[in-house]
């Protein structure tokens, strides 16, 4: 069972905002998915093998069951060499194109621009995501003589 | 004639017989979908003016007498997570409700350039996560065969729409089963690529190791056709590639073919009557000659687990660029947000009014699996237990051609019946997962009935052997 601490932990990573209610739920939820995953639990921490003991226990299946197996240990064949992780079923790696600015057509770049919420002079608007050494205003009286027109940039 | 009931190759046939015209055909499908439609809710979104621009651009390339590729002019629909430049593209979610694609996906690029006709988009769980479409914000689609049951998901639109002639063909994307399942609960065929054999250049990502874009088809030799349309390396996927191509064998031969059936594909919790169908089905090729022999695929049992570690993981990450700012729902302009200095109450309220439950529920499962002090304990160790999945299949495919299993455990339930229980909802993919995480093709093809209900036999095949396992199933849609 996780924590209502641990579901508000991560829904502020996952940058997600929660009702009380619903930090709840998904605490419920997710206890009951986590458990599950668990079978891919490994309780002998010392062992090559990427798991070792279905923990199946707390899994509620009530329809469309999965083999229950009872608590056993399973060997590889090959039990010296380790498992390598697969991120991709092909085998390909960093795959690199030339280094080449790629310009968009010019309306493909106005209707990428013209979605977002706030924009200004062709450039999405955010809030500040740095502190400012100093006040906007101070800022306007330093940029306004000289600022560049960002509008025709591509 | 009825112009609604037909394949690719008929459709074909009948427009350069001249024995209809492209828009004829097309208008007869959107009268369909206007009167289908409301039973079924498979559409999201209907684009009648492209779509009869499209036909008619095709009767003039007949009137001129040029020649046509096969899917020319023949309407299609396709799943809302794949872009159609200047069409709503929602992926089912309230994020992306007013979201217009600004391109085209490559596989769409691909079919416009053999003329396509696409009719509109369908509905699906939110961002293709979910096994019922009714993670959908929109809309709860029907199963065809039975309005009082899902049409199976994530790609149940596109699935309901062929089976009930709203569109000669669909495309779907499958991650852990969303072309299959939706496929065999309709009574369609529908085929899972190679990872890597389509692009997946414009499909909205869900689980990028995972992804593939695939045909959903009234008959196995539509979804060669499709497949052929779409498949192919592209500069913009680094991960499509070119396999190398063999040339196409004479006939195979079903006394030559060496079948695979795995035993822990048939295990308690499987409905004893789709047991019967498979079995019978499988017993069939038996008769006309092929090797069945009993195989084992001993880390199956670990394939669902594994998903949902990979794909919530990856899902995370993914789902990390709807932030409020560049594209989608936002709350940037609301009064009280406006007022904040904080740039993360943005994300917060952004995402939190975007997201359905599913989604949500995933994105925290990815993110806990990912976060510090637990990457080891389940994304790593999720990773291993992928190579081991994969390895039983490369095992298996030492002796035998094809692999044959159950799609999914039952024929298609009841709407309801498994939305409040995400587990349970999860393991009607346990079936067809293993094969997205060892990037096989695989099709859904139907097989029989239980009652009323269609049941699939799922044909796992080795990798780039697309050609060969609709071979395989087009003997049984064809002889048994």
């Amino acid at each position: 069972m996780i924590s209502k601490q641990e579901v508000e932990h991560i829904a502020k990573l996952a940058r997600l905002g929660l009702t009380e209610k619903e930090i709840e739920k998904f605490q419920r939820e997710l206890s009951k998915i986590l458990d599950y995953i668990e079978k891919l639990g490994d309780e002998d921490k010392s062992s090559s093998l990427p798991f070792a003991i279905a923990r199946v226990k707390e899994v509620d299946i009530s329809k469309t069951e999965p083999p229950l197996v009872e608590a056993k240990v399973k060997k590889r064949t090959k039990s010296s060499s380790p498992v390598e992780p697969s991120s991709y079923p092909i085998k390909v790696e960093n795959v690199m194109r030339n280094d080449e600015v790629r310009r968009l057509k010019p309306e493909v770049r106005r209707k990428l621009v013209e979605m977002a919420p706030e924009k200004k002079s062709g450039f999405l608007k955010t809030k500040s995501i740095i502190k400012l050494p100093f006040t906007e205003a101070q800022m306007k009286k330093r940029a306004s003589p000289s600022s560049p027109n960002y509008d025709g940039i591509n | 004639m009825e112009l609604t009931d037909l394949t690719i190759t008929k459709a074909h046939q009948g427009l350069i017989k001249k024995e209809f015209s492209a828009l004829e055909l097309c208008k007869a499908y959107l009268e369909k979908i206007k009167e289908k439609d409301k039973e079924i809710f498979a559409f999201l979104t209907v684009i009648e003016d492209l779509a009869l621009s499209q036909a008619k651009k095709v009767d003039d390339m007949i009137s001129t007498g040029r020649k046509i590729p096969l899917i020319s002019g023949v309407p299609c629909a396709i799943k809302d997570v794949i872009l159609v430049e200047d069409v709503k593209c929602t992926a089912g979610s309230r994020i992306l409700e007013n979201y217009i694609a600004p391109y085209d996906a490559t596989v769409i690029k691909n079919l416009k350039e053999k003329n396509c006709v696409i009719l509109g988009k369908t509905n699906q769980d939110e961002f293709a996560m979910g096994s019922s479409t009714e993670n959908s914000a929109f809309k709860i689609t029907k199963n065809p065969n039975d309005l009082e049951r899902v049409p199976g998901g994530s790609s149940g639109g596109s699935a309901a729409a062929v089976a009930a002639d709203e569109c000669v063909y669909a495309l779907g994307s499958d991650t852990g089963g969303s072309i299959r399942q939706p496929a065999s609960f309709c009574g369609i065929v529908g085929l899972k690529p190679t990872y890597g054999a389509v692009s997946r250049f414009g499909l909205i990502a869900f689980a990028s190791s995972l992804d593939q874009i695939g045909p959903m088809t009234k008959t196995i030799e539509d979804c060669e056709i499709v497949f052929d349309a779409i498949k192919g390396r592209d500069e913009m996927d680094s991960t499509s590639v070119e396999p190398k191509l063999k040339v196409k064998s004479e006939k195979l031969k079903v006394n030559e073919l060496k079948i695979g059936v795995p035993k822990e594909y048939f295990i308690k919790g499987i409905d004893p009557e789709v047991e019967k169908v498979i079995k019978l089905a499988i017993k069939k090729y038996e008769e006309a000659g092929a090797k069945i022999e009993e195989i084992s695929l001993p880390h199956t049992e670990y394939a669902l687990p594994c998903y949902f570690i990979i794909a919530p993981s990856e899902a995370s990450a993914n789902l990390a660029r709807y932030d409020g700012i560049k594209y989608g729902h936002s709350t940037a302009n609301n009064p009280t947000i406006q007022r904040s200095n904080d740039l993360i109450d943005v994300y917060l309220k952004s995402r939190e009014e975007g997201f359905g439950d599913e989604v949500r529920r995933r994105i925290m499962l990815g993110t806990y699996a990912l976060s510090q002090g637990f990457y080891e304990a389940y994304y790593l160790r999720a990773q291993k237990v992928r190579t081991l999945v994969k390895e039983d299949f490369d095992r298996a495919f030492k002796n035998v051609d094809a692999i044959f299993t159950p799609v999914s455990p039952t024929p298609a339930f009841k709407l309801g019946e498994k939305i409040d229980d995400p587990l349970t909802m999860y393991l009607s993919d346990i079936f067809t997962i293993s094969v997205n995480l060892a990037g096989l093709p695989a099709l859904s093809l139907p097989c029989g009935k239980v009652d009323n209900l269609p049941v699939g036999l799922q044909i796992i095949g080795k990798p780039f052997e697309e050609r060969k396992i609709l071979e395989i199933g087009e003997i049984f849609e064809k002889n048994l």
